[in-house]
């Protein structure tokens, strides 16, 4: 999933083991840079049904879900576009591989996945490809915590590259306490919190940068151009009760400007906090309250 | 030759009634309460009194200094307590379901008193 991962248990430490199987497991599924994940299976197949685990139903029903909350500004199908503007292989990769030139993006198109559950088979729409990126990493975590509190742990912290889910008990009675992190300003804080159950989830067009001839792109895309995103919201941290929702909301939050950020934000009724790039942070009621 | 107008020219009671307003005066000045405080201010023999009270007020200062260096030296600084606050947000699929957190406040030096178990940051 692109990044470190640490697995925090309350209870059998044992279980650490679970944890690390069930990341990997996903991982394996999810990635669209193995060749044998399900996700690239099913987008090297694009326009056919392809059979996939009840785990991958999971995430492409979600993503749809976040899709159609979001009004579309959550758009999974981005994939080919990511792949064309360079990112079409791991970030490591990318920083040690020759830039790439630019090329003719295609004009972005609305479309979803087609999901049949009982068969247990997704599509993903011809010309477009499937990158579970952000939602995968949030999904992950809800189903490795899930995993581990019903093989017995008392409570579970889940960070997957910053994405962070708990449940069950905490190291005290106020639960987890996660610090979120200024995206402006490497080691500084925009604030801290005690978590019981929920997760933390941050999104940001300052990461995941690359060189593409001429030009820098970054990761985050806007589904009506094809092309990242070049509003003033330079990341978005968003609280919610599970880890797809925080990823979803936060890139919806990032996509839809500094006008529309927090209404965003509002509307879902979770809490972020959104950065602009002059500095300037702007906050949800639930999150400005000690301000 | 000057010439003196009857009406203001001196008699001869004149100098005596100078002499004694002159005396009168000077008895009043001396006598008056101020002038003895002035006296005493300007006295620059210490009275036995006078050197116990500004001994004391030397060595009152001096312990007052000694304490509070003392305190600054030894004492160690308070844990930073943020203010806190609980919210919740609402999970989607289960409406009964809220997630609740407390939020504290940002706190300069927070990081020493309380290690965060993780941190929220977008690597993707």
């Amino acid at each position: 999933m692109g990044g470190r991962a640490q697995v925090k248990i309350i209870g059998n430490p044992d279980l650490a083991d679970l944890a690390v199987q069930r990341v990997e497991h996903l991982e394996a599924l999810w990635s669209r840079f193995r060749p044998d994940s399900e996700v690239s299976t099913a987008n090297q197949d694009a326009g056919h049904p392809v059979a996939v685990s009840g785990e991958t139903i999971l995430l492409a029903s979600l993503a749809t879900r976040g899709q159609v909350l979001t009004s579309g500004r959550f758009d999974p199908l981005l994939g080919l576009s990511l792949a064309q503007l360079g990112y079409d292989r791991t970030f490591c990769e990318i920083g040690t591989s020759t830039p790439r030139s630019p090329v003719d993006l295609p004009a972005a198109t609305v479309a979803a996945l087609c999901i049949d559950a009982e068969a247990g088979t997704i599509t993903v729409p011809s010309g477009h490809a499937f990158d579970p990126g952000g939602i995968g990493k949030g999904l992950a975590g809800d189903l490795v915590v899930a995993n581990l509190l019903e093989a017995g742990a008392d409570g579970v912290l889940v960070d997957l590259g910053g994405d962070v889910r708990v449940a069950g008990a905490g190291p005290t009675e106020a639960g987890w306490l996660i610090a979120v992190e200024d995206p402006l300003t490497e080691g500084a804080e925009l604030l801290r919190l005690h978590l019981t159950d929920g997760a933390v989830a941050s999104s940001s067009r300052l990461r995941r940068r690359w060189q593409q001839g001429a030009e820098e792109r970054h990761h985050l895309l806007d589904p009506d151009t094809g092309r990242p995103s070049d509003n003033s919201v330079v990341g978005v941290s968003v609280v919610a009760a599970n880890g797809w929702q925080a990823e979803v909301f936060a890139k919806d939050a990032l996509l839809a400007g500094p006008r529309g950020a927090i209404a965003a934000l509002e509307a879902q009724d979770v809490e972020g906090v959104v950065v602009l790039d002059d500095g300037r942070h702007l906050r949800t009621a639930g999150l400005s309250v000690l301000t | 030759m000057t010439h003196i107008h009857p009406l203001v020219a001196a008699t001869g009671s004149t100098p005596f009634q100078l002499w004694a307003i002159g005396v009168a005066g000077v008895v009043v000045y001396a006598r008056g309460p101020g002038r003895e405080a002035w006296r005493r201010a300007r006295d620059r023999r210490l009275h036995p009194a006078r050197l116990a009270r500004f001994t004391a007020v030397i060595m009152t200062v001096v312990a007052g200094a000694v304490i509070v260096t003392g305190m600054a030296a030894t004492t160690k600084p308070r844990p930073v307590r943020p203010r806190a606050v609980v919210a919740t947000v609402v999970d989607l699929d289960r409406a009964e379901r809220r997630a609740s957190f407390v939020l504290y406040d940002p706190v300069p030096g927070g990081a020493d008193q309380l290690s965060p178990d993780a941190l929220s940051g977008a690597s993707y």
